[in-house]
Protein backbone atom coordinates (compact mmCIF):
# COMPACT_ATOMS: atom_id res chain seq x y z
CA UNK A 1 0.00 0.00 0.00
CA UNK A 2 2.02 3.29 -0.98
CA UNK A 3 1.60 5.92 2.05
CA UNK A 4 1.70 9.55 0.83
CA UNK A 5 5.21 11.40 0.61
CA UNK A 6 5.12 13.91 3.05
CA UNK A 7 5.76 17.39 1.70
CA UNK A 8 7.87 18.59 4.66
CA UNK A 9 10.75 17.06 6.16
CA UNK A 10 9.78 15.55 9.97
CA UNK A 11 9.24 18.67 12.61
CA UNK A 12 12.63 20.09 13.72
CA UNK A 13 14.12 19.25 16.76
CA UNK A 14 13.85 22.25 19.32
CA UNK A 15 17.31 21.64 20.69
CA UNK A 16 18.75 21.80 17.53
CA UNK A 17 18.93 25.73 17.17
CA UNK A 18 18.59 28.22 20.01
CA UNK A 19 18.04 31.82 20.03
CA UNK A 20 21.18 33.79 21.40
CA UNK A 21 19.44 36.27 22.60
CA UNK A 22 16.79 34.54 25.23
CA UNK A 23 17.84 30.61 24.59
CA UNK A 24 14.42 29.70 23.41
CA UNK A 25 14.18 26.89 20.99
CA UNK A 26 14.17 28.23 17.01
CA UNK A 27 12.46 26.07 14.13
CA UNK A 28 14.09 26.25 10.84
CA UNK A 29 11.74 25.62 7.90
CA UNK A 30 12.73 27.90 5.30
CA UNK A 31 16.81 26.69 4.64
CA UNK A 32 18.76 28.69 2.10
CA UNK A 33 16.80 31.28 0.78
CA UNK A 34 16.28 32.51 4.19
CA UNK A 35 18.34 35.76 5.04
CA UNK A 36 16.43 37.41 8.67
CA UNK A 37 15.06 34.93 11.67
CA UNK A 38 13.16 37.12 14.15
CA UNK A 39 12.78 35.25 17.40
CA UNK A 40 9.50 34.64 18.29
CA UNK A 41 10.24 34.90 22.19
CA UNK A 42 11.96 37.54 22.47
CA UNK A 43 12.31 39.33 18.69
CA UNK A 44 15.84 39.41 18.79
CA UNK A 45 16.73 40.06 15.16
CA UNK A 46 19.33 36.64 13.54
CA UNK A 47 21.32 36.09 10.78
CA UNK A 48 21.58 32.16 9.67
CA UNK A 49 25.17 30.72 8.82
CA UNK A 50 26.97 28.21 7.10
CA UNK A 51 27.32 26.12 9.86
CA UNK A 52 23.47 25.98 10.50
CA UNK A 53 23.66 27.78 13.72
CA UNK A 54 22.37 31.71 14.32
CA UNK A 55 24.37 34.83 14.60
CA UNK A 56 22.87 37.15 17.30
CA UNK A 57 22.23 41.08 14.97
CA UNK A 58 20.23 43.17 16.68
CA UNK A 59 19.33 42.06 20.66
CA UNK A 60 15.79 43.06 21.66
CA UNK A 61 13.54 41.76 24.38
CA UNK A 62 9.81 41.92 23.62
CA UNK A 63 7.02 39.81 24.06
CA UNK A 64 5.69 37.93 21.86
CA UNK A 65 2.30 38.79 20.43
CA UNK A 66 -0.90 36.31 19.57
CA UNK A 67 -1.60 36.91 15.71
CA UNK A 68 -4.67 35.13 14.01
CA UNK A 69 -2.31 32.30 12.62
CA UNK A 70 0.34 31.17 14.80
CA UNK A 71 3.84 30.28 13.56
CA UNK A 72 4.50 27.25 12.06
CA UNK A 73 0.42 26.66 11.65
CA UNK A 74 0.10 24.32 8.33
CA UNK A 75 -2.88 24.17 6.05
CA UNK A 76 -4.08 23.88 2.51
CA UNK A 77 -5.02 26.73 0.50
CA UNK A 78 -5.02 27.13 -3.53
CA UNK A 79 -4.45 23.48 -3.65
CA UNK A 80 -0.87 23.30 -1.73
CA UNK A 81 -0.02 22.75 2.21
CA UNK A 82 1.51 25.74 3.19
CA UNK A 83 3.38 26.67 6.32
CA UNK A 84 3.66 29.69 8.40
CA UNK A 85 7.30 30.69 8.86
CA UNK A 86 7.11 34.32 9.17
CA UNK A 87 4.52 37.10 10.76
CA UNK A 88 4.68 40.25 10.07
CA UNK A 89 1.76 43.53 11.65
CA UNK A 90 1.83 46.00 9.48
CA UNK A 91 -0.43 49.19 9.48
CA UNK A 92 -1.02 52.78 7.30
CA UNK A 93 -2.44 55.82 8.87
CA UNK A 94 -5.33 57.55 7.50
CA UNK A 95 -7.12 60.67 7.89
CA UNK A 96 -5.91 59.80 11.87
CA UNK A 97 -6.91 56.34 11.83
CA UNK A 98 -4.83 53.46 11.60
CA UNK A 99 -5.36 50.59 9.33
CA UNK A 100 -3.94 47.55 10.56
CA UNK A 101 -3.44 43.74 9.02
CA UNK A 102 -1.36 40.73 9.95
CA UNK A 103 0.36 39.04 7.00
CA UNK A 104 1.77 35.49 7.26
CA UNK A 105 4.86 34.20 5.18
CA UNK A 106 3.59 30.85 3.76
CA UNK A 107 6.41 28.50 2.36
CA UNK A 108 6.22 25.25 0.40
CA UNK A 109 9.50 23.80 -0.63
CA UNK A 110 8.25 23.20 -4.11
CA UNK A 111 6.15 26.01 -5.08
CA UNK A 112 7.95 29.09 -3.07
CA UNK A 113 6.52 31.44 -0.74
CA UNK A 114 3.21 33.25 -1.06
CA UNK A 115 2.03 36.01 1.56
CA UNK A 116 -1.71 35.51 3.66
CA UNK A 117 -2.65 38.90 4.69
CA UNK A 118 -5.37 39.45 7.19
CA UNK A 119 -6.92 43.13 7.31
CA UNK A 120 -8.02 43.79 11.23
CA UNK A 121 -10.23 46.47 10.26
CA UNK A 122 -12.36 45.03 7.85
CA UNK A 123 -11.80 40.94 8.08
CA UNK A 124 -10.89 40.37 5.13
CA UNK A 125 -8.30 38.11 3.67
CA UNK A 126 -6.02 37.63 0.61
CA UNK A 127 -3.43 35.96 -0.22
CA UNK A 128 -0.62 37.28 -2.47
CA UNK A 129 1.88 35.55 -4.95
CA UNK A 130 5.05 37.48 -6.12
CA UNK A 131 4.93 38.23 -9.65
CA UNK A 132 7.68 36.93 -12.16
CA UNK A 133 7.46 39.85 -13.88
CA UNK A 134 6.59 43.69 -14.02
CA UNK A 135 3.19 45.15 -14.45
CA UNK A 136 2.55 47.97 -17.18
CA UNK A 137 1.88 50.82 -14.60
CA UNK A 138 0.16 53.66 -16.49
CA UNK A 139 0.71 56.99 -14.46
CA UNK A 140 -2.32 59.44 -15.09
CA UNK A 141 -4.69 61.40 -12.49
CA UNK A 142 -6.35 58.42 -11.64
CA UNK A 143 -3.57 55.66 -12.94
CA UNK A 144 -4.19 51.90 -13.78
CA UNK A 145 -2.27 48.92 -14.34
CA UNK A 146 -1.89 46.26 -16.61
CA UNK A 147 -0.45 42.36 -15.94
CA UNK A 148 -1.28 39.95 -18.66
CA UNK A 149 -4.74 39.89 -19.14
CA UNK A 150 -5.98 41.87 -16.01
CA UNK A 151 -6.37 45.29 -15.67
CA UNK A 152 -6.15 47.10 -12.43
CA UNK A 153 -7.55 50.52 -11.51
CA UNK A 154 -5.22 52.25 -8.57
CA UNK A 155 -7.06 52.03 -5.29
CA UNK A 156 -4.70 54.11 -2.69
CA UNK A 157 -1.56 54.61 -2.10
CA UNK A 158 -0.58 54.55 2.00
CA UNK A 159 2.98 54.43 4.03
CA UNK A 160 2.84 50.90 5.21
CA UNK A 161 5.02 50.79 8.50
CA UNK A 162 6.26 47.07 9.86
CA UNK A 163 5.24 47.49 13.59
CA UNK A 164 6.09 43.58 14.34
CA UNK A 165 7.92 40.56 13.31
CA UNK A 166 8.52 37.21 14.17
CA UNK A 167 9.46 33.91 12.41
CA UNK A 168 12.12 33.15 8.51
CA UNK A 169 12.02 35.73 6.15
CA UNK A 170 13.84 35.42 2.83
CA UNK A 171 14.48 39.16 3.03
CA UNK A 172 15.59 41.61 5.40
CA UNK A 173 12.55 42.80 7.55
CA UNK A 174 12.61 45.22 11.26
CA UNK A 175 9.99 46.91 13.17
CA UNK A 176 9.95 50.41 12.09
CA UNK A 177 10.33 49.51 8.40
CA UNK A 178 8.38 51.93 5.47
CA UNK A 179 7.16 51.18 2.11
CA UNK A 180 5.23 53.19 -0.05
CA UNK A 181 2.36 50.67 -1.08
CA UNK A 182 0.00 51.39 -3.90
CA UNK A 183 -3.24 48.83 -4.47
CA UNK A 184 -4.12 48.63 -7.51
CA UNK A 185 -7.75 46.52 -7.94
CA UNK A 186 -10.28 44.21 -10.33
CA UNK A 187 -11.82 42.22 -7.73
CA UNK A 188 -11.49 40.04 -6.56
CA UNK A 189 -7.96 39.84 -7.88
CA UNK A 190 -5.49 43.06 -6.65
CA UNK A 191 -1.85 44.34 -7.57
CA UNK A 192 0.19 45.41 -4.98
CA UNK A 193 2.88 47.66 -5.49
CA UNK A 194 5.77 48.45 -2.64
CA UNK A 195 8.42 50.77 -3.24
CA UNK A 196 11.08 51.11 -0.27
CA UNK A 197 14.50 53.61 -1.13
CA UNK A 198 17.59 52.86 1.26
CA UNK A 199 21.00 53.47 0.78
CA UNK A 200 21.70 51.03 -1.96
CA UNK A 201 18.88 52.15 -3.98
CA UNK A 202 14.96 52.03 -4.29
CA UNK A 203 13.41 48.35 -4.50
CA UNK A 204 9.61 47.58 -5.92
CA UNK A 205 7.90 44.77 -4.86
CA UNK A 206 5.29 43.19 -7.44
CA UNK A 207 2.31 41.08 -5.82
CA UNK A 208 -0.63 39.82 -6.63
CA UNK A 209 -3.53 39.30 -4.74
CA UNK A 210 -6.80 37.66 -4.57
CA UNK A 211 -9.45 37.90 -2.50
CA UNK A 212 -9.94 34.86 0.09
CA UNK A 213 -13.06 34.22 2.24
CA UNK A 214 -12.43 33.97 5.58
CA UNK A 215 -14.38 30.83 6.38
CA UNK A 216 -12.09 29.19 3.93
CA UNK A 217 -8.82 30.71 5.72
CA UNK A 218 -10.17 29.02 9.32
CA UNK A 219 -10.97 25.36 6.95
CA UNK A 220 -7.50 25.87 5.46
CA UNK A 221 -5.59 25.67 9.09
CA UNK A 222 -8.35 23.87 10.56
CA UNK A 223 -9.11 26.94 13.25
CA UNK A 224 -11.34 26.03 15.68
CA UNK A 225 -13.43 28.99 15.53
CA UNK A 226 -15.64 30.42 13.71
CA UNK A 227 -14.39 33.15 11.15
CA UNK A 228 -15.61 36.64 12.00
CA UNK A 229 -17.70 38.49 9.03
CA UNK A 230 -16.15 41.11 7.36
CA UNK A 231 -17.15 44.78 8.86
CA UNK A 232 -17.58 46.18 5.66
CA UNK A 233 -16.75 46.13 1.93
CA UNK A 234 -13.20 44.99 0.85
CA UNK A 235 -11.41 46.33 -1.71
CA UNK A 236 -10.61 43.17 -3.65
CA UNK A 237 -14.05 41.57 -2.14
CA UNK A 238 -16.16 39.99 -5.18
CA UNK A 239 -19.25 42.08 -6.07
CA UNK A 240 -22.04 39.61 -5.57
CA UNK A 241 -24.36 41.63 -7.38
CA UNK A 242 -22.93 41.66 -10.51
CA UNK A 243 -21.67 38.26 -10.60
CA UNK A 244 -23.45 36.37 -13.17
CA UNK A 245 -24.12 39.58 -14.75
CA UNK A 246 -23.88 38.40 -18.34
CA UNK A 247 -26.05 35.31 -17.95
CA UNK A 248 -28.82 37.75 -16.23
CA UNK A 249 -28.61 39.96 -19.24
CA UNK A 250 -28.78 37.35 -21.84
CA UNK A 251 -31.43 35.58 -20.21
CA UNK A 252 -33.35 39.13 -19.89
CA UNK A 253 -32.96 39.49 -24.22
CA UNK A 254 -34.49 35.74 -24.26
CA UNK A 255 -37.41 36.28 -22.04
CA UNK A 256 -37.94 39.72 -23.78
CA UNK A 257 -38.12 37.98 -26.86
CA UNK A 258 -40.55 35.25 -25.37
CA UNK A 259 -42.66 38.31 -24.16
CA UNK A 260 -42.93 40.29 -27.17
CA UNK A 261 -44.33 36.79 -29.11
CA UNK A 262 -46.73 36.16 -26.37
CA UNK A 263 -48.05 39.73 -25.83
CA UNK A 264 -48.95 39.70 -30.11
CA UNK A 265 -50.28 36.32 -29.29
CA UNK A 266 -52.27 37.14 -26.80
CA UNK A 267 -53.55 40.71 -28.07
CA UNK A 268 -54.32 39.52 -31.83
CA UNK A 269 -56.25 36.96 -30.36
CA UNK A 270 -58.59 39.12 -28.41
CA UNK A 271 -62.17 40.02 -30.30
CA UNK A 272 -62.71 43.33 -27.99
CA UNK A 273 -65.94 43.85 -29.18
CA UNK A 274 -68.15 46.57 -27.91
CA UNK A 275 -71.31 44.36 -27.29
CA UNK A 276 -73.61 47.27 -26.06
CA UNK A 277 -73.90 50.69 -25.57
CA UNK A 278 -76.20 53.01 -24.07
CA UNK A 279 -77.09 56.45 -23.62
CA UNK A 280 -79.32 58.06 -21.43
CA UNK A 281 -79.63 61.49 -19.40
CA UNK A 282 -79.36 61.73 -15.37
CA UNK A 283 -81.49 60.85 -13.25
CA UNK A 284 -82.69 58.13 -15.86
CA UNK A 285 -81.60 54.84 -15.20
CA UNK A 286 -81.25 52.28 -18.33
CA UNK A 287 -82.46 49.42 -18.40
CA UNK A 288 -81.46 46.88 -21.41
CA UNK A 289 -80.12 43.40 -22.70
CA UNK A 290 -76.52 42.10 -23.79
CA UNK A 291 -75.03 39.17 -25.14
CA UNK A 292 -71.42 38.35 -23.32
CA UNK A 293 -70.39 35.15 -25.75
CA UNK A 294 -71.54 32.07 -25.37
CA UNK A 295 -72.63 30.07 -22.36
CA UNK A 296 -70.30 28.13 -20.47
CA UNK A 297 -67.21 30.64 -21.72
CA UNK A 298 -65.29 32.71 -19.53
CA UNK A 299 -64.22 36.22 -20.49
CA UNK A 300 -62.60 39.64 -19.72
CA UNK A 301 -65.09 42.88 -19.98
CA UNK A 302 -64.60 46.43 -20.04
CA UNK A 303 -67.44 49.10 -18.43
CA UNK A 304 -67.00 52.40 -19.71
CA UNK A 305 -68.63 55.45 -18.89
CA UNK A 306 -68.97 59.03 -20.06
CA UNK A 307 -71.01 62.33 -19.16
CA UNK A 308 -71.04 65.05 -20.80
CA UNK A 309 -71.50 68.19 -20.06
CA UNK A 310 -69.22 68.12 -16.87
CA UNK A 311 -68.58 71.78 -15.64
CA UNK A 312 -67.52 71.60 -12.08
CA UNK A 313 -69.75 68.46 -11.28
CA UNK A 314 -69.62 64.89 -10.91
CA UNK A 315 -71.52 61.49 -12.12
CA UNK A 316 -71.27 58.26 -10.65
CA UNK A 317 -73.17 54.75 -12.18
CA UNK A 318 -74.23 52.07 -10.56
CA UNK A 319 -73.68 49.17 -13.01
CA UNK A 320 -75.70 45.66 -12.42
CA UNK A 321 -75.03 42.96 -15.52
CA UNK A 322 -77.40 40.34 -13.85
CA UNK A 323 -77.78 37.11 -15.97
CA UNK A 324 -80.82 35.54 -16.92
CA UNK A 325 -80.45 32.23 -16.62
CA UNK A 326 -80.53 32.82 -13.27
CA UNK A 327 -77.69 29.98 -12.84
CA UNK A 328 -74.81 32.54 -12.05
CA UNK A 329 -74.55 35.46 -9.88
CA UNK A 330 -75.05 39.23 -10.90
CA UNK A 331 -72.06 41.24 -11.48
CA UNK A 332 -72.00 44.83 -9.82
CA UNK A 333 -69.36 47.96 -10.68
CA UNK A 334 -69.51 51.54 -10.16
CA UNK A 335 -68.29 53.75 -12.35
CA UNK A 336 -67.31 58.20 -11.50
CA UNK A 337 -66.77 60.65 -13.68
CA UNK A 338 -65.88 64.14 -12.75
CA UNK A 339 -64.77 67.54 -13.93
CA UNK A 340 -63.34 70.40 -11.68
CA UNK A 341 -61.99 73.46 -13.06
CA UNK A 342 -60.84 77.21 -11.28
CA UNK A 343 -58.62 79.91 -10.70
CA UNK A 344 -56.59 79.88 -7.75
CA UNK A 345 -53.44 82.45 -7.36
CA UNK A 346 -54.22 83.79 -10.77
CA UNK A 347 -53.44 80.61 -12.58
CA UNK A 348 -56.35 78.13 -13.71
CA UNK A 349 -56.70 75.01 -12.84
CA UNK A 350 -58.20 72.32 -14.56
CA UNK A 351 -59.00 67.75 -13.04
CA UNK A 352 -60.66 65.40 -12.97
CA UNK A 353 -62.09 63.54 -16.59
CA UNK A 354 -65.13 62.53 -18.30
CA UNK A 355 -64.65 59.15 -19.14
CA UNK A 356 -64.28 56.33 -16.87
CA UNK A 357 -63.46 52.37 -17.72
CA UNK A 358 -63.75 49.33 -15.26
CA UNK A 359 -61.88 45.90 -16.29
CA UNK A 360 -64.12 42.87 -14.72
CA UNK A 361 -62.20 39.37 -15.09
CA UNK A 362 -63.62 36.02 -15.04
CA UNK A 363 -67.52 36.72 -15.90
CA UNK A 364 -69.58 33.78 -17.93
CA UNK A 365 -70.91 33.85 -20.78
CA UNK A 366 -74.52 34.38 -21.52
CA UNK A 367 -77.42 36.90 -22.33
CA UNK A 368 -77.65 39.38 -19.21
CA UNK A 369 -79.88 42.15 -18.26
CA UNK A 370 -78.09 45.32 -17.63
CA UNK A 371 -79.39 48.14 -15.44
CA UNK A 372 -77.66 51.39 -14.74
CA UNK A 373 -78.39 53.49 -12.57
CA UNK A 374 -76.98 56.99 -12.44
CA UNK A 375 -76.53 59.73 -9.53
CA UNK A 376 -74.78 63.58 -10.70
CA UNK A 377 -74.01 66.79 -8.23
CA UNK A 378 -72.12 69.80 -8.58
CA UNK A 379 -69.57 71.73 -6.04
CA UNK A 380 -72.02 74.08 -4.81
CA UNK A 381 -73.78 72.12 -1.84
CA UNK A 382 -77.80 72.01 -2.35
CA UNK A 383 -77.56 73.38 -5.84
CA UNK A 384 -79.62 71.22 -8.49
CA UNK A 385 -78.30 68.72 -9.99
CA UNK A 386 -76.87 69.39 -13.95
CA UNK A 387 -78.78 67.10 -16.37
CA UNK A 388 -76.30 65.11 -18.15
CA UNK A 389 -76.10 63.31 -20.69
CA UNK A 390 -74.08 59.54 -20.06
CA UNK A 391 -73.10 56.55 -22.41
CA UNK A 392 -71.87 53.24 -21.11
CA UNK A 393 -70.58 51.23 -23.32
CA UNK A 394 -69.89 47.25 -22.26
CA UNK A 395 -67.04 45.42 -24.11
CA UNK A 396 -66.12 42.04 -24.31
CA UNK A 397 -63.07 39.85 -24.33
CA UNK A 398 -60.47 42.92 -24.37
CA UNK A 399 -57.30 43.34 -23.45
CA UNK A 400 -55.53 43.80 -20.63
CA UNK A 401 -52.46 45.75 -19.82
CA UNK A 402 -51.87 44.75 -16.20
CA UNK A 403 -51.03 40.99 -17.98
CA UNK A 404 -48.63 42.74 -20.45
CA UNK A 405 -47.17 45.03 -18.00
CA UNK A 406 -46.33 42.34 -15.02
CA UNK A 407 -43.96 39.84 -17.09
CA UNK A 408 -41.90 42.98 -18.55
CA UNK A 409 -41.41 44.84 -15.04
CA UNK A 410 -40.37 41.10 -14.25
CA UNK A 411 -38.25 41.11 -17.28
CA UNK A 412 -36.80 43.98 -17.17
CA UNK A 413 -37.00 44.98 -13.22
CA UNK A 414 -34.69 42.47 -11.68
CA UNK A 415 -31.51 42.75 -13.48
CA UNK A 416 -32.29 46.61 -13.44
CA UNK A 417 -32.35 45.53 -10.06
CA UNK A 418 -29.37 43.99 -9.77
CA UNK A 419 -27.19 46.56 -12.08
CA UNK A 420 -28.39 49.28 -9.22
CA UNK A 421 -27.19 47.08 -6.53
CA UNK A 422 -23.81 46.38 -7.97
CA UNK A 423 -23.50 50.07 -8.14
CA UNK A 424 -24.44 50.73 -4.87
CA UNK A 425 -21.33 47.85 -3.67
CA UNK A 426 -18.94 49.52 -6.18
CA UNK A 427 -19.83 52.99 -4.39
CA UNK A 428 -19.33 51.54 -0.93
CA UNK A 429 -15.91 50.03 -1.91
CA UNK A 430 -14.79 53.21 -3.39
CA UNK A 431 -15.64 55.24 -0.64
CA UNK A 432 -12.81 53.92 1.47
CA UNK A 433 -10.27 54.53 -1.92
CA UNK A 434 -8.57 57.81 -2.25
CA UNK A 435 -10.71 58.27 -5.45
CA UNK A 436 -13.80 58.63 -2.86
CA UNK A 437 -16.60 61.18 -4.03
CA UNK A 438 -16.01 64.05 -1.87
CA UNK A 439 -18.94 64.98 0.37
CA UNK B 1 -21.47 31.47 -17.45
CA UNK B 2 -22.36 29.83 -14.16
CA UNK B 3 -25.52 29.64 -12.99
CA UNK B 4 -26.80 31.04 -9.51
CA UNK B 5 -29.57 30.77 -7.33
CA UNK B 6 -30.88 34.20 -8.53
CA UNK B 7 -30.81 33.38 -11.94
CA UNK B 8 -33.15 30.03 -10.83
CA UNK B 9 -35.29 32.46 -9.14
CA UNK B 10 -35.13 35.11 -11.64
CA UNK B 11 -36.53 32.76 -15.01
CA UNK B 12 -39.33 31.37 -12.19
CA UNK B 13 -40.70 34.86 -12.18
CA UNK B 14 -40.40 36.10 -15.43
CA UNK B 15 -41.83 32.31 -16.22
CA UNK B 16 -44.31 32.68 -14.02
CA UNK B 17 -45.63 35.66 -14.98
CA UNK B 18 -45.32 34.66 -18.51
CA UNK B 19 -48.09 32.18 -17.87
CA UNK B 20 -49.84 34.06 -16.12
CA UNK B 21 -50.34 36.26 -19.46
CA UNK B 22 -50.40 33.43 -21.40
CA UNK B 23 -52.89 31.39 -20.21
CA UNK B 24 -54.85 33.30 -17.49
CA UNK B 25 -55.28 36.54 -19.45
CA UNK B 26 -57.90 35.64 -21.94
CA UNK B 27 -60.32 34.98 -18.88
CA UNK B 28 -58.62 37.71 -16.16
CA UNK B 29 -59.53 35.20 -13.38
CA UNK B 30 -56.24 36.76 -10.99
CA UNK B 31 -55.03 40.07 -12.27
CA UNK B 32 -58.52 41.78 -12.32
CA UNK B 33 -60.61 43.72 -9.08
CA UNK B 34 -62.99 41.25 -8.11
CA UNK B 35 -66.20 43.45 -8.99
CA UNK B 36 -69.17 43.10 -6.67
CA UNK B 37 -70.84 39.89 -7.19
CA UNK B 38 -74.27 38.80 -4.81
CA UNK B 39 -77.78 37.48 -5.95
CA UNK B 40 -80.10 40.25 -6.81
CA UNK B 41 -84.03 40.25 -7.02
CA UNK B 42 -86.77 41.76 -8.63
CA UNK B 43 -88.17 44.98 -6.72
CA UNK B 44 -91.41 46.80 -7.45
CA UNK B 45 -91.75 48.85 -10.33
CA UNK B 46 -90.38 48.43 -13.70
CA UNK B 47 -88.13 50.66 -16.02
CA UNK B 48 -89.21 50.50 -19.97
CA UNK B 49 -91.11 47.27 -19.12
CA UNK B 50 -88.24 45.13 -17.35
CA UNK B 51 -88.04 44.61 -13.92
CA UNK B 52 -85.85 46.32 -11.58
CA UNK B 53 -82.77 44.56 -9.69
CA UNK B 54 -82.12 44.93 -6.21
CA UNK B 55 -79.45 43.07 -4.42
CA UNK B 56 -80.84 40.67 -2.25
CA UNK B 57 -77.09 40.30 -0.22
CA UNK B 58 -73.29 40.61 0.05
CA UNK B 59 -71.52 43.27 0.10
CA UNK B 60 -72.51 45.49 -2.82
CA UNK B 61 -75.26 48.01 -1.88
CA UNK B 62 -74.73 51.02 -4.45
CA UNK B 63 -74.99 54.11 -4.93
CA UNK B 64 -72.31 57.02 -3.38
Amino acid sequence: MNQPVPVFRDEAKTAALQCPGCGAPIQRTGFGAIVKVVCSHCGSELSPTESDTLRLLLHVQRQQRPSVLPLHIRGTLAGAQWEVIGIVWREVTADGKVYPWQEFLLYNPYLGYRYLLHFLYDRHWALGTPLDGAPIIHVAQRPSARWRQHHFRHFQRALARTIYVEGEFPWQVRVGDVVTADDYVAPPLGLSVEQSVDESGTDLQFTMMQHLDGAEVYRAFALAATAPRPTMIGPLQPNRWTAGAALTWVSCAVLLLVWLVATIGYSASRDDREVYRGTATTPDPISDELDLGEVGSVQTIAVELTATPLSNAWAYADVLLVPLSGSEEAVGVGLEVDEWHGVSDGESWHEGTSHASVAVGAVPGGRYAIQVAPQSGTSTPGAPAQTLEYTVVVRRDVVLDRYIMLPLAVILGVPLLLTLAGLAFEGARWRNSDYAPQA
Amino acid sequence: MRIAPRHIVYWLLSLGSLGLLAFDAPRGRLLTLEPDRGEVEKGTGTVRGRPIYVWSGGGYHGGK
